[in-house]
């Protein structure tokens, strides 16, 4: 019924009549799934990071604001990415603690989690190596976007760019990181 | 006949779904309801304690139990009769009070009807 409607009118229109919001979920909950579980590889911790993900992109939904090269999608992306790292990191703390507590490790088969947990480790110092094989500018922003966590807006405004250019700076720097860590 | 079968895609749990939309209710209610209801409720606790400062309401009170054998009618005439005849002060702490008990109770009406479409256009 309302689906012909933009994602950001949808969320507009939850933050007043919060029954909207399930279009959202219905439209958004297998992509988010499957992108989460493609960070934390587990069914439940993947269900945990779109849960709460879609909490807070209602949460901070009034602070949304639809400008040019800035769409609903790729804000809520970054929402769910921010939350899987977030989740990854906590994940990595407990598991760490109990690695060797929790039963259920040892019942799980064993290339699922315990290698992940072994590529968690390395994953940092891997990230660093591949981009400080990349050209400046580009590794600049990558680390400013996926690292720092900074907004298109506070990037540009450092970088002196506008978004478009920014988002064709990021594309690229995706693409070589892909490149690039495809050998790794 | 077409064997293959395709491979259905991961998708949250009713239950999953259910508490997403349970908390997201939770925050709208938190953030638009649970304000304006205190404002409301402060607002009448102010009106009342002015309404009990100039209105002797054991007096009004036992003048409707005289009215009331002679039906409904009989009470809201006395209590329009008492209204027009009271401090100006005290009509408009009443008037300001019945307001912001239908605000109230729109409000009331409005959580609870949200909450019942949440679950309707979910299905």
């Amino acid at each position: 019924m309302d689906n012909h409607l933009k994602d950001e009118h949808i969320l507009r229109q939850a933050l007043d009549d919060p029954s909207y919001f399930s279009i959202l979920v219905d439209k958004y909950q297998i992509p988010f799934i499957r992108k989460a579980l493609g960070i934390v590889r587990s069914k439940e911790e993947a269900e945990d990071i779109v849960q709460e993900t879609f909490v807070k992109i209602y949460n901070y939904g009034h602070r949304f604001k639809k400008e040019e090269g800035i769409e609903f999608k790729s804000w809520a992306y970054k929402i769910l990415m921010n939350t899987a790292f977030t989740h990854y990191q906590k994940l990595k703390k407990t598991t760490g603690n109990v690695e060797f507590l929790d039963p259920l490790l040892y019942e799980e088969k064993p290339d699922e989690n315990t290698s992940d947990l072994a590529s968690i480790h390395d994953a940092r110092a891997a990230v660093a190596e591949v981009i400080a094989r990349m050209p400046e500018h580009l590794a600049r922003v990558l680390k400013l976007y996926y690292l720092e966590d900074k907004s298109y807006r506070d990037i540009c405004k450092a970088e002196k760019i506008s978004i478009p250019t920014l988002k064709m700076r990021l594309f690229r720097a995706k693409r070589l990181f892909e490149k690039l860590t495809a050998g790794v | 006949m077409d064997m293959v079968q395709k491979k259905q895609p991961i998708t949250l749990s009713d239950f999953l779904k259910n508490r997403i939309l349970w908390k997201v209710y939770v925050l709208w209610f938190a953030r638009r309801i649970v304000p304006l209801m205190l404002l409301q409720v402060a607002v009448i606790v102010v009106s009342l304690k002015l309404f009990g400062d100039n209105v002797f309401v054991s007096k009004v009170l036992q003048n409707i139990g005289v009215v009331s054998g002679d039906g409904y009618w009989q009470v809201f005439k006395y209590l329009v009769a008492v209204f027009a005849q009271t401090r100006l002060i005290v009509q408009a702490v009443v008037v300001l009070a019945l307001g912001v008990v239908a605000l109230l109770l729109r409000d009331v009406l409005r959580s609870i009807f949200t909450y019942r479409s949440l679950w309707r256009r979910k299905e």
